[in-house]
């Protein structure tokens, strides 16, 4: 158990991660998209798509903090001091979503979009948040000089990824058909998450500790690259895509495993807390992680249908 | 100002913010599943337009508490990571259990409580209603109980400077833990108490004959009258457990400078920490002898006991004055409003005046409770065991000073924004509907 738990628990918070980005993806992609239309109606639509859900979307980053600071008692000391900024650029973007969230419906101003642009703004601040913390985590948490620019190709990098599933979300549950025009421009949006994938990955090769096993995954991913599925159902589109997203993040826990500190080279067995704590969360998870799953997709089971109008009758 | 005091200005006002929301939550997702009940059995609409109402209160108040929430679990680690590394095998089962079993279920049902009531069945809409609630009570039960084991760690060892868990049983079943738990829950029925009869008493102001909210008043009346007094009895106990723990807190919170038997009880005073007395005080002889120690001649620690290691005097004086006088003030209105109900007489003006002015009073009386608690337990972070100081990090005051001034800015303006709202909603609701 001494040496399993901590390997349990960074997978775990690596999952945890995927979950946040993957589904708090959806919401933080539509707000990004807020501004390419001009209509206060379909800005509306579009956020009420995202509103039995995005609650439960955010938990998963609790979760993710949880596990830093439970399990990894030693490494969240370092690790969320050094992020300090990029953490309250993040925590700031939610903070004002979910204000706007509320507002909008219930102190909503006539013929102003103040809320909606509050609600681009808040995730805007997130994507921000997330570039710089997922860049600033691998690079010594150095966002100077040239990492400047490396630090904005993370946050676009995050961005396109937001971008992506926000359109993947609306072609999913707005009940309206989205045009050519826009669907052609989430090919080209996907294009560049590639674009990104293969700089990333070989710099992933190049630099980590990189293990053979890791080629099946990169197999995996290449064979689902090139499927021809992605356009054509749009439930395919979304699992391919979490499938693509969740070996980037695999890949990344790769450029840092088994270290969790990588600046001090902490492994996470170092890192971890008393093994008699890690047991009894490790026998929380393995029961009610099931659970939380499973109410999930019911959760999604009664949603199942377009969602356009949302209100509280 | 070093980053200590800001560190800890910055988690003082984000968990004050914070705590304003699941204070309304955990009562009112209860109350809501009484409204929901009462409707599914009468059929009368009163319940329903009720349940329209305040469902709209509770989704905002939720989302305030959500995003706030995880502002506070960042901070943890931003702020005060020697937190988790001294206690962290204790403190991180419990954080990680109130995600596990309440963060999630509570978020995931939340939208299909809200959104899905023409799509489910009204039992598993109610079944929705329940979840949430029994969620948001289970993640109060877990915060609660750490708080509580901070203020009286038990079942731990130390080896190397880092706590280690002897007995789960000890932690969770710590001598605060049964006291602070129910004095909460009561504070968060009192408080949603005043809000019912507030909103409602506002909304008859602007529709004489609006029913629904002659009920919701008339309901939220009954409950502060029972609640309450109990609380107010409660509280002594709260008192007695805190003079056993941690006389300190106790100490500070009645100004008792020096040990002495007949300890007098100060009504009002100011107190002087560096003459170490209290001007212009007014006291009741040996009441505070009595009330701890049951004895009128009874021998009560003074803060002298505790040298350096007390809490600073005035802010828990004062808390603690506040958070009981607003208790008394809502006895006395709640006993007044009730005998206007049991006649079933007009309300006069200046009462009605006088509850709406008491709407957001739980907010005031829980909070100075909660400083009362935190502020007292001062200079530790962990009573005992960790101190305050040794918890923080060393981040720059001036990255501090200015995500602390962007978030007061936030949370004040929000917090205007949402009191506005609730008014602005029941005022709707209340001219919309005819009135039969």
């Amino acid at each position: 158990m001494e040496l399993f738990l901590p390997v349990y628990f960074s997978y775990l918070l690596i999952i945890s991660i995927y979950m946040y980005f993957f589904l708090g993806g959806f919401d933080t992609g539509i707000g990004l998209l807020i501004p390419f239309t001009k209509s206060k109606k379909i800005r509306k639509e579009w956020i009420n798509t995202t509103a039995p859900f995005w609650d439960a979307n955010e938990t998963w980053l609790v979760l993710a903090i949880g596990i830093l600071l439970v399990a990894f008692p030693n490494a969240q000391a370092i690790i969320m001091v050094k992020l300090f900024i990029p953490i309250m650029i993040l925590v700031l973007g939610i903070i004002i979503r979910g204000f706007a969230y509320e507002f909008r419906t219930k102190l909503d101003i006539k013929n102003s979009n103040f809320w909606h642009y509050c609600f681009f703004l808040g995730s805007l601040l997130i994507t921000i948040g997330q570039g710089l913390i997922m860049f600033g985590y691998i690079n010594n948490y150095d966002f100077f000089g040239i990492n400047i620019f490396y630090s904005l190709i993370a946050v676009a990098f995050v961005a396109v990824i937001n971008g992506v599933l926000g359109l993947l979300w609306l072609n999913f549950k707005w009940r309206k058909v989205l045009s050519e025009k826009i669907n052609s421009f989430l090919m080209k949006l996907h294009y560049v998450f590639y674009t990104f994938l293969i700089i990333y990955l070989l710099k992933v090769i190049i630099y980590s500790n990189f293990k053979l096993h890791s080629l099946i995954f990169i197999a995996l991913f290449l064979s689902f690259s090139i499927t021809k599925h992605f356009y054509k159902n749009i439930l395919n589109s979304i699992i391919i895509f979490s499938i693509e997203l969740g070996t980037t993040f695999y890949m990344y826990s790769l450029i840092v495993y088994p270290n969790i500190v990588p600046s001090k080279n902490i492994s996470v067995w170092d890192a971890a807390a008393s093994t008699a704590s890690l047991e009894v969360i490790f026998y929380g998870t393995v029961v009610m992680l099931p659970i939380i799953l499973s109410y999930t997709i019911f959760s999604h089971f009664i949603f199942k249908d377009k969602i356009t109008k949302i209100d509280y009758k | 100002m070093s980053s200590f005091i800001l560190a800890r200005i910055l988690f003082a006002s984000t968990i004050t913010f914070h705590i304003l929301f699941p204070t309304i939550n955990i009562a009112l997702a209860w109350v809501l599943l009484y409204f929901n009940h009462k409707f599914n059995k009468t059929k009368d609409k009163v319940w329903d337009e009720a349940y329209s109402l305040w469902v709209k209160i509770f989704a905002i108040s939720f989302t305030f508490g959500a995003v706030s929430g995880i502002f506070m679990s960042f901070q943890f680690g931003t702020n005060w990571p020697g937190y988790m590394k001294t206690v962290g095998n204790i403190a991180g089962p419990l954080l990680s259990y109130e995600v596990m079993t309440a963060f999630f279920l509570e978020a995931t049902f939340l939208g299909i409580m809200l959104f899905a009531r023409s799509k489910v069945s009204k039992l598993l809409h109610s079944i929705s209603i329940l979840v949430v609630s029994i969620g948001v009570t289970l993640s109060g039960f877990w915060i609660l109980t750490l708080n509580s084991w901070m203020q009286s760690p038990r079942g731990f060892i130390m080896i190397d400077g880092v706590a280690h868990v002897k007995s789960w049983f000890e932690i969770i079943f710590n001598p605060t833990m049964p006291y602070t738990v129910t004095h909460m829950f009561l504070a968060c029925l009192i408080t949603v108490a005043c809000l019912l009869i507030g909103i409602s008493t506002f909304q008859l102001l602007i529709n004489k004959i609006y029913k629904s909210a002659t009920v919701i008043r008339n309901l939220g009346i009954k409950m502060a009258v029972i609640l309450v007094p109990s609380q107010i009895l409660f509280g002594d106990l709260v008192g007695l457990n805190a003079y056993k723990n941690q006389p300190a807190k106790v100490a500070a919170l009645e100004a008792n400078w020096e040990t002495s038997k007949a300890v007098p009880t100060v009504l009002f005073a100011w107190p002087d920490e560096k003459m170490k007395k209290n001007h212009y005080a007014i006291e009741i002889p040996k009441l505070t002898s009595i009330l701890l120690t049951h004895d009128s001649n009874g021998e009560v620690k003074g803060l002298n006991e505790f040298k350096n290691n007390h809490p600073p005097v005035k802010p828990v004086f004062f808390a603690f004055r506040i958070m009981v006088g607003t208790g008394f003030l809502m006895l006395f209105l709640s006993l007044i409003s009730y005998v206007y109900v049991y006649r079933k007489k007009q309300f006069p003006f200046f009462i009605n005046i006088g509850l709406i002015g008491m709407t957001f009073s739980g907010w005031i009386a829980t909070i100075s409770g909660w400083y009362v608690a935190e502020i007292g337990r001062q200079p530790y972070l962990v009573y005992g065991l960790l101190k305050t100081k040794d918890a923080v990090s060393s981040t720059s005051t001036g990255i501090l000073a200015s995500t602390l001034s962007t978030v007061l800015i936030l949370y004040g303006v929000s917090l205007i924004l949402f009191i506005y709202t609730i008014f602005k909603m029941s005022k709707s609701a209340a001219k919309n509907s005819g009135g039969d």
